[in-house]
């Protein structure tokens, strides 16, 4: 239980990058751009906290399940945000006009 | 939040993820471990949901 200051450090950082994620969700001009922003930054933010809570009570029960919620994330988070795209640019979503190219209407045709 | 309907289930999906890191910080808080349980299941429930909002969204059923 006795780690030292190593757990708040790191949730300190899973804080800094969930803020950053949120900031970028609300403040970028797309749902792409928004999307690619906020999901990566909120994945690793997360990971930070669940790491910090690994390290602050050691190799016991509560770890483990760090651990696993930890596994879940990193495997859910980029299925569900890429299946989010695939489902905006199906729906019709327009790109920014700024944006300079769109791979996926090359590949496909739509 | 947002003009379109996928800008309100990016926000969902984000909110989801993010409650997983806030039990985490409320179980270091309280020292309780069953809050990583809530964690775990939040996880797995917000994933199938962000799916389901996903084939939504591309206007098909659930069984393709």
């Amino acid at each position: 239980m006795n780690s030292g200051a190593a757990p708040y450090i790191l949730i300190a950082l899973g804080v800094f990058f969930d803020l950053v994620g949120a900031l970028g969700l609300i403040r970028l001009p797309d749902v792409y751009n928004r999307l690619q922003a906020a999901t990566k930054c909120v994945t690793l933010g997360t990971i930070f906290i669940l790491a910090g809570v690994i390290v602050w009570s050691g190799w016991n029960a509560m770890g483990v399940k760090a651990l696993l919620a930890a596994v879940f994330v990193l495997w859910t988070s980029p299925t569900g945000s890429h299946a989010l795209a695939r489902g905006a640019h199906i729906a019709g979503v327009p790109l920014w006009e700024k944006s300079v190219c769109d791979k996926y209407r090359d590949d496909t045709g739509r | 939040m947002g003009p379109t309907p996928p800008d309100r289930a990016v926000a969902i999906d984000i909110i989801g993820v993010m409650v997983v890191g806030i039990c985490g910080i409320f179980a270091i808080i309280t020292g309780m471990d069953w809050y990583l349980n809530i964690a775990i299941a939040w996880a797995l429930l917000s994933f199938i949901g962000t799916l389901a909002l996903a084939k939504y969204l591309e206007g098909r059923g659930f069984d393709e």
